[in-house]
């Protein structure tokens, strides 16, 4: 128990204290080698710029925050509405593949600003843009997962003559809950890359403006306190899905070891 | 024969079995199972590989039949044409009476395979209950599952996971959960397999001792000489690749039986009769004979 305690202390410890370590090294490097503050700001100077209106970031970040989340939710659902669709016959699976892949490849910047022009500056673009940034991991996830069924569990369900409804709902949609939560694993950052992409090229409000601003005016120091507010967004929302992953798929092996 | 005689008193007639114990409901005329020249064949790449070849077989209702033979004979195969979960290339297959995908339908069939295919994100009771959902319920689910899980011995473990338990454990859930809607045919492949051999025996017993009170016809796929004397009124031998049936022995022990009973003579010398059968039939390579029939010579080897 006392050992557990220490370890937990220490795990929490030990990456905090390797974090004030850096920026410790990095505030002094900036002091003495007299580093621009337009070029690599201090620590001290990013927290400055955070604390003296920290309205400006944390109303951005909330604006950025809703549209990585809404474009989330909407490619999760989409993805997995066509994943049962490709899940249930090869032939159609063959078929809406390449218009799947056609989107994933497509480079995003390219197509952004036909968004804005049809949707405008408001937040549709921006989820849009999301949408199709996380839609295709979460595409694969769904369909290997509705797909990986342990084949005893189904004959279990077949010698019993379960409906196809039951066997969808009772055994082909939790079996596939660990390959889902895989793919919100690798979409949750790259929501937030595809919210603040679409800030970029849109203009409209949020973490990629308040960056695209501070850029203009050489005000570096904002920049680097919209980089850590992102970052922390990122671990937020990372450590958010690994909590609800753990309670969901406490049965899992992949929940062993947490 | 002489077994028979001491045992009188315990037995269970082998045949006839309209007129076996009271307790045995809906004992009928209409055979279990009924095969007829089964054939199987499966695609390998471009070519057919038969699974099975000509096979003939009767199960009567309320019958035990175990049915040994060595790795890759055709036994599972077998049991899931039986099950309707596979539909045979030729032959005819009836279970209780009518097409096995009818039966299936009806859910007249209890499955229980070496590997059960518990779902891990239920619990042992809603494992046991999901029998009773799927099947269209049942009045008194709790009561009944709470019954299975006394009856097979688990009755503090319904709210632990399958990835809490034992093999053993496990596999007492997959039987629990295989007898729950009451099934007129139980299959059971290699259900004793992957276990250590103390849980087995614990295991062999634990079956005939719910069979004794659930009675059910069973069809008991099992490598083990032994674990198909000690559970079975009659065990089918099959042999080969194609696999064929090559003999049938039926097993006079008398009943309840006991882990002692494989000290009797009796006992030993059906081990040894059985032995004798599948290595015949394995230098036949595929041939049907009958159980009196002495090993035949190695160059009639194909």
């Amino acid at each position: 128990m006392r050992r557990g305690l220490r370890g937990r202390a220490l795990t929490i410890a030990a990456p905090l204290l390797a974090a004030l370590l850096l920026l410790a090294a990095w505030e002094s490097w900036v002091r003495i080698g007299d580093v621009k503050e337009y070029l690599v700001p201090a620590p001290s100077a990013v927290l400055a710029a955070l604390v003296d209106e920290p309205s400006r970031f944390s109303e951005a970040a909330l604006i950025s925050l809703q549209a990585a989340l809404l474009g989330l939710v909407v490619a999760s659902v989409g993805a997995f509405l066509l994943a049962m669709v490709m899940a249930h016959s090869r032939i159609l699976e063959r078929a809406l593949y390449p218009p799947a892949l056609a989107v994933k490849v497509t480079p995003i910047v390219a197509v952004a600003p036909l968004f804005t022009i049809w949707f405008g500056f408001g937040i549709a673009p921006k989820i849009l843009i999301t949408a199709m940034i996380t839609f295709f991991p979460m595409l694969v996830n769904s369909v290997i997962g509705l797909r990986s069924v342990d084949p005893r569990a189904l004959d279990y369900f077949r010698s019993l003559d379960a409906s196809r409804w039951q066997e969808f709902w009772r055994l082909r949609v939790p079996s596939s809950l660990p390959y889902i939560f895989a793919g919100l694993r690798i979409s949750v950052p790259l929501a937030l890359i595809g919210a603040v992409v679409a800030e970029f090229l849109s203009g409209s409000a949020g973490m990629g403006q308040l960056i695209l601003i501070a850029n203009g005016d050489f005000d570096t120091p904002t920049i680097f306190g919209a980089v850590f507010v992102l970052a922390a967004l990122g671990i937020l929302l990372t450590a958010s899905v690994a909590f609800v992953e753990r309670k969901v798929l406490f049965w899992h092996e992949s929940s062993a070891d947490m | 024969m002489a077994l028979d005689a001491r045992f009188t008193h315990l037995s269970r007639p082998t045949a006839g079995f309209l007129t076996i114990a009271p307790e045995a409901t809906e004992i009928s005329a209409i055979p279990a199972v009924e095969v007829r020249d089964l054939t199987h064949r499966y695609p390998v790449g471009e070519a057919n590989v038969a699974a099975l070849c000509g096979i003939d077989l009767t199960v009567e209702d309320g019958e035990f039949v175990a049915v040994v033979g060595p790795s890759g004979c055709g036994k599972t195969t077998f049991l899931r044409i039986i099950s309707g979960l596979l539909s045979p290339t030729s032959g005819q297959v009836s279970v209780l009476g009518r097409s096995t995908d009818s039966s299936r339908r009806a859910r007249a069939l209890g499955l229980v395979t070496q590997d059960p295919g518990l779902l891990p994100w239920l619990d042992v009771a809603a494992n046991v209950r999901l029998t009773l959902d799927l099947t269209g319920g049942h009045l008194n689910a709790e009561t009944r599952v709470a019954e299975l899980l006394e009856r097979v011995d688990i009755a503090g473990f319904g709210g632990y996971f399958p990835g809490q338990l034992s093999g053993g454990m496990r596999q007492r859930v997959a039987l629990a959960r295989a007898l729950a809607h009451h099934p007129r045919l139980l299959l059971m492949d290699e259900p004793f397999g992957a276990l250590d051999e103390f849980s087995r025996e614990e295991m062999r017993l634990e079956l005939l001792r719910v069979w004794e009170q659930e009675r059910t016809t069973v069809v008991f796929v099992t490598h083990s000489i032994r674990e198909a004397i000690l559970v079975a009124d009659r065990i089918v031998v099959m042999n080969g690749q194609p696999g064929r049936v090559s003999a049938e022995v039926p097993i006079n022990l008398g009943r309840p039986r006991t882990l002692s009973m494989d000290e009797l003579p009796e006992f030993q010398s059906l081990v040894s009769r059985i032995r004798g059968l599948l290595s015949a039939g394995d230098e036949r390579g595929s041939g049907v004979i009958e159980a009196s029939v002495p090993p035949v010579a190695p160059g009639d080897r194909r």
